[in-house]
């Protein structure tokens, strides 16, 4: 079995891959037909990349993972927002909202109420290159 | 803009919105301000304001260059519990 020592910026590889493939035809997305799925899957990517970004730069200050390690113990709280004000109040990481907001609608809000497009990708590509950036994974 | 939060807030908002106007303004660009509030899905208490920041006739780089600039002006005149409660979201248009 392989290691599982993949970084964030591995999960932006992927997105970028997806990104790529929808907008100049490629093997990834050519094996389904459901275009809207790849790009719903690649906003998760792109969102996911940034979010665990955050959260190991936020996991090399001690207070900080006693504080979540609670959290988690007595799962009562909403992590995404606890991570995220952190990430806000710590690195001013602006763009990470904006990203956290394009997955929900990625995820939680389908069709009629939500259609997902290339744009929408497009843009999490661009947030999550940004926020990695920041925090020097990329 | 019907503002949920505090005075104190929106005083901190204004203040935050004429020091970013005042740089943009010494390079001429054509910008536009709007702000948006998020709300969280899951978690209705969690309210955000969103300074939406639209830049005109500019390249991706030059907006990243004006936004780590603007990001540096609010970390330095919001004090760290207020950063969660403002952000700055900007997009080129060129």
């Amino acid at each position: 079995m392989q290691k599982d020592d993949h970084t964030p910026a591995d999960f932006l590889l992927i997105a970028e891959d997806v990104y790529l493939s929808l907008k100049e035809g490629g093997k990834a997305v050519a094996t389904t037909p459901h275009e809207a799925a790849w790009e719903r899957l690649a906003i998760s990517l792109c969102f996911f990349a940034a979010f665990n970004a955050a959260l190991n730069e936020l996991k090399k200050d001690e207070g900080f993972v006693m504080e979540y390690h609670e959290l988690i113990k007595h799962g009562n709280k909403n992590i995404f927002r606890f991570v995220i004000d952190k990430a806000l109040q710590k690195f001013k990481l602006d763009d990470l909202l904006e990203l956290y907001e394009l997955w929900l609608n990625a995820f939680f809000r389908l069709p009629p109420d939500y259609n997902v497009d290339l744009k929408d990708v497009e843009k999490a590509v661009k947030i999550a290159g940004n926020c990695l950036r920041a925090m020097q994974f990329i | 803009m019907n503002n949920p939060f505090s005075p104190e807030l929106e005083r901190d908002l204004i203040f935050l919105t004429d020091k970013i106007k005042a740089y943009l303004d010494q390079f001429k660009l054509n910008y536009e301000i709007n702000y948006e509030e998020f709300q969280d899905i899951f978690d209705e208490t969690w309210r955000v304001v969103k300074i939406m920041l639209k830049i005109k006739d500019v390249q991706d780089y030059v907006e990243r260059y004006l936004y780590n600039y603007i990001r540096e002006l609010a970390k330095n005149n919001l004090d760290e519990n207020k950063r969660n409660k403002i952000v700055i979201i900007t997009n080129a248009e060129g």
